[in-house]
């Protein structure tokens, strides 16, 4: 069963290198160097400023490390078939997750050690150590970083059987305890936390149900993440009823026609493609809000309402492996015309809020050229968007 | 005569899997469609809904052709697929919505059918459910609903009775049979041979994407080495001596 946990894994870290691949291209790679190069130089400048005395540094550093010990989950690679197939190997499959718990460990270890390093220049401004106690000091913090995270992964396993009943507010006590008492005193936090590993009972019987639920869980989220920066095959579109929204779908539908019901409700009710328009138009007007060069402002709008737009295109496919839209009794120009509409009525509103949000540019005086420039140009892009470009992604398929 | 099928060649790509297969439904008429797996059934089905092209050979629909006029031939199909998909953003009542608005239908006498429809079918209680709150079965009946609830002149219907309870088997059958009695033609295509024989009027035997033999049960019997045979017995006979040649 061992054998067959590191089948598994080899086959899933060449599946991930495929994505990481994709998500660390050259650019990415260059913007994150610049982002993290950024953040280390503000903390750096900003560590003196904070008082030896500030008492809140302390429930901050607890919570940043308690949140940080939930990172890293239990990676057990099980698969949907695995109930039927492997149902009689059930007491054999403890060596196959021992040998996930195994490989989920040094990874959570890693992400815990790294969040308490992150951490640590902050929690030494305000903790008075001598030399000789410091050396001390971090090593219990980091041997109850791997014992906390070790804890916190045996409670996951123990999740997956059917006693786990109070364990999910077990993987938030373990750790909020366990780095309470290390942040005062971390031989009695690195202690605290070995007793619980020897005092917690053990997971027995594996509900294999959950366990297929959880891990699928675990990789939704890790497509989702992949999913920001290419296709990914096996992310299927989580739906939210909305009924608040409704107003706004009927507006949306743009015709009476069959596919303009069928997408407006789709685009609203779709949380991947609905959240992604949402958060990018925000992203859109917190960046144009705050880039106040004119120049750069307009480009940046022109560049926000062309993002959105090109991750709206993709939806027109998006019913293409259901049956219906091919039998309905609809002329086959009703489906592009009422995608037309569709968009024309949404990038109306996304332009609309950031142009609004670009007017900060004359935030002491409004600048009525800029203001009413910006206007003009995303009118016009907006009107290009659906007359041409719309076409030619939809031809391109 | 509804549907007319006349030498149909087709298949994936450039690879036929139909050859020449020819038959007809008519009005009020109940045709089973029966076959092994990968006989042909469904790429014949697909076909006549139009979600293949033929290679050669014509299909039409009371003298209408989808590449002529697709609205008018689609207009008159209604199609109850194998596998159910459904639209994962739409409630159940979002589907009868949609199907109402894509066949026009008039909205007042169309939801006192869907209404109808959806109590045989106990799903009257359901109207507010995603798709991803159904079982198969359940989604199966979403489907039937939808194609009944049209007032299609040919119902197409692949596979119908996996997944559903006895009790919606039941009432699909009625359904069928009340849809035959007002003048509609069904094409059929399922494995359940001795449901077929009890329910339908004529029979297509294929196997290998080929039409062989065709005809009311007694037709097909006195083509049969043994006159006594249930359809089981001599669609076994034909396939069995296909498999030998």
């Amino acid at each position: 069963m061992r054998d067959l946990f590191i089948a598994r894994k080899q086959r899933h870290f060449t599946q991930l290198l495929k994505y990481w691949r994709l998500v660390f291209n050259d650019h990415f790679i260059i913007a994150l160097f610049f982002l993290f190069g950024a953040l280390a130089y503000r903390y750096a400048q900003w560590l003196p400023t904070v008082a030896p005395t500030a008492w809140w540094v302390w429930p901050v550093v607890l919570a940043w490390l308690t949140l940080v010990t939930q990172a890293g989950q239990l990676a057990t690679l099980v698969q949907p078939a695995d109930p039927v197939v492997l149902l009689p190997q059930t007491s054999a499959a403890q060596g196959y997750f021992r040998a996930a718990f195994y490989y989920s460990a040094w990874r959570g270890i890693l992400l815990s050690e790294a969040g308490l390093v992150v951490s640590l220049p902050l929690l030494l401004r305000v903790k008075d150590l001598s030399a000789s106690a410091l050396p001390w000091y971090v090593a219990g913090l980091v041997g109850a970083a791997a014992v906390l995270k070790w804890g916190w992964l045996k409670s996951a396993y123990q999740q997956l059987s059917f006693q786990r009943r109070g364990v999910a507010w077990w993987q938030w006590g373990l750790p909020l305890v366990g780095w309470s008492l290390s942040l005062a005193w971390p031989l009695v936090g690195l202690g605290f936390g070995l007793g619980c590993l020897l005092f917690k009972k053990p997971a027995q019987a594996l509900d294999w149900r959950h366990a297929v639920a959880f891990e699928q869980q675990r990789m939704d989220r890790l497509y989702r993440f992949f999913n920001l920066f290419t296709d990914v095959p096996a992310v299927q579109g989580k739906i939210r009823r909305r009924k608040w929204l409704q107003g706004g779908v009927r507006w949306l539908q743009g015709g009476p026609s069959a596919w303009d019901y069928l997408y407006a409700q789709g685009l609203v009710r779709n949380v991947e493609v609905g959240n992604l328009v949402w958060r990018l138009t925000a992203v859109a007007m917190v960046v144009t809000y705050f880039v106040t060069v004119p120049w750069l402002n307009t480009l940046l709008v022109l560049l926000f309402i062309y993002l959105v737009a090109s991750q709206v295109i993709p939806f027109y496919h998006q019913y293409d492996q259901i049956v219906f839209p091919h039998l309905f009794p609809l002329p086959a120009a009703t489906q592009p015309a009422a995608f037309r509409r569709l968009m024309n009525r949404l990038l109306s509103v996304v332009a609309a809020l950031i142009v609004v949000a670009s007017w900060s540019v004359g935030r002491t005086s409004f600048l009525w050229w800029h203001a009413g420039g910006n206007v003009l140009l995303a009118g016009i892009e907006v009107w290009l968007l659906n007359r041409y470009y719309l076409k030619v992604r939809i031809k391109k398929k | 005569m509804t549907l007319e099928i006349k030498n149909l060649t087709g298949g994936y790509s450039q690879l036929p899997v139909l050859h020449q297969v020819s038959f007809t439904v008519a009005a009020s008429e109940l045709v089973g469609l029966i076959g092994l797996n990968g006989a042909g059934k469904s790429t014949t089905l697909n076909h006549i809904i139009g979600l293949m092209r033929p290679f050669s050979g014509q299909i039409t629909l009371n003298g209408t052709a989808l590449a002529t006029d697709p609205v008018a031939y689609k207009q008159q199909i209604a199609y109850v697929p194998e596998t159910p998909i459904l639209y994962p953003e739409l409630t159940l009542r979002e589907h009868l919505a949609l199907t109402i608005k894509a066949y026009q239908l008039a909205p007042e006498p169309a939801w006192q059918r869907a209404q109808e429809l959806l109590t045989t079918f106990r799903l009257a209680n359901k109207l507010d459910w995603f798709p991803a709150d159904f079982s198969k079965g359940m989604k199966q009946k979403v489907m039937i609903v939808m194609a009944f609830l049209t007032e299609a002149k040919l119902f197409i219907v692949d596979e119908p009775f996996y997944g559903l309870d006895p009790l919606a088997v039941r009432d699909l059958l009625a359904l069928i049979e009340a849809r035959k009695q007002a003048g509609a033609a069904i094409l059929m295509s399922t494995h359940v041979l001795d449901t077929a024989q009890r329910y339908c009027d004529r029979f297509v035997l294929l196997t290998d994407g080929r039409v062989k033999a065709q005809g009311t049960l007694a037709d097909l019997k006195a083509q049969a080495p043994d006159p006594t045979a249930s359809l089981d017995e001599i669609y076994l006979a034909m396939a069995r001596g296909e498999q030998d040649a």
